[in-house]
């Protein structure tokens, strides 16, 4: 997964694979495929441009998360304004509906039922919560580098963390129920 | 029983990422307290849930082919070492040729005037070749920042980003730049070399 600084060869390859993770969170952070779509293609098309800067005992995918969040947090101070939107700060309601993803075909009925009540619920956490989790889940970063990420104490990020956990926990059983 | 540890520390358990030996203690007090037992249940049935969400959700196909080309674009146009070693070759004659500019200025230094006699303005004005000199001096620097920033359509500025124009040829260097440069250095050249 680490590149060095002039490993190019391959790097191409390697963060067209890592895109449809990237695309996973920037979809559910932002909540719009087609945004999310010239996100992830300016957050690889970043990586790759800045590759020379690239310091090998830095992990490449958090790296191309933090690109991604970055961009995204920019997408949103820039975008006209909304109501609830937590990712710079703002309030901590729920945010605007996410387009939910489909679930993937060989998923099963059963596990695409259960993917949709997650991403629904999902969608009901504030910004900030909901994109804690989904650097956990889909940049598989240790919540140190969360903080890094986010440029929030090790300490709010956890309570981020379980606020979310326990909400998310207590959607779905309800779905369930 | 041992105080109840804050609940964050159950996020990093079910994480996996206390300590062994904040690990050993927090097992410790799960054996004595059903209350963070159930806490801990519950905060990795969260994760559990989370789980249910696919790890890759795929682009459309013309957005991934998009990406595709655009990547092969910027592969087209990066530098082809490093970051240190493409700046020497990305200015390295924005430098070589300042340094022949300096190198003809001082193979042939005019003459002080004679300290007994200064003319009135020899603080400020140059003698006349001089004069001549810098102004060309000052011609030098404009035609190489036109080339600098036409340098940047032409790859030679390939480490920023790339001027995306879906894949057309890059316009290029107009050849008046280099003509009107090499003019100037030679004129620097020769009228230093006949100030004597």
């Amino acid at each position: 997964m680490n590149a060095g600084p002039r490993d190019f060869d391959g790097l191409q390859d390697e963060l067209v694979a890592m895109a449809p993770r990237v695309y996973g969170l920037l979809v559910r952070l932002v909540g719009r495929p087609e945004v999310a779509e010239d996100l992830v293609q300016e957050t690889l098309l970043r990586a790759f441009r800045s590759a020379g800067t690239y310091r090998p005992e830095g992990k490449l995918r958090a790296w191309l998360f933090r690109i991604a969040v970055n961009l995204a947090r920019d997408w949103v101070r820039r975008r006209p304004r909304e109501p609830s939107v937590g990712l710079d700060g703002g309030p901590d309601g729920t945010g605007p509906p996410v387009a939910a993803p489909e679930a993937p075909p060989d998923a099963g009925l059963l596990g695409r039922e259960r993917a949709a009540h997650v991403e629904a619920a999902m969608a009901r956490l504030s910004e900030p919560d909901r994109l804690v989790l989904l650097l956990r889940y889909y940049a598989d970063m240790p919540f140190k580098d969360i903080a890094r990420t986010t440029r929030e104490p090790l300490g709010t990020v956890l309570a981020r963390a379980h606020r979310a956990l326990r909400k998310l926990e207590n959607l779905v059983s309800e779905e369930h129920a | 029983m041992t105080r109840c540890p804050d609940k964050t520390d159950w996020v990093l358990l079910a994480a996996g990422e206390s300590s062994p030996r904040r690990r050993r203690a927090l097992e410790t007090h799960l054996v004595e307290c059903a209350a963070c037992r159930e806490e801990l249940a519950a905060v990795r049935r969260g994760l559990a849930a989370l789980a249910a969400l696919p790890r890759e959700t795929p682009l459309r196909p013309q957005a991934a082919e998009a990406l595709r080309r655009r990547l092969a674009v910027a592969a087209a146009h990066r530098p082809a070492r490093g970051p240190v070693v493409g700046l020497v070759v990305r200015y390295g004659w924005l430098a070589a040729a300042a340094a022949l500019v300096l190198a003809a200025l001082l193979w042939n230094p005019r003459p002080e005037p004679p300290p007994a006699a200064p003319p009135p303005t020899a603080a400020v004005a140059l003698p006349s070749s001089g004069a001549a000199v810098a102004d060309k001096i000052t011609e030098i620097a404009a035609a190489l920042e036109i080339l600098a920033s036409a340098g940047v359509s032409n790859g030679r500025g390939a480490g920023g980003p790339a001027p995306d124009n879906g894949g057309r040829t890059p316009r290029p260097l107009p050849h008046t730049g280099f003509e009107e440069l090499e003019r100037l250095l030679d004129f620097v050249a020769t009228e230093g070399g006949g100030q004597s």
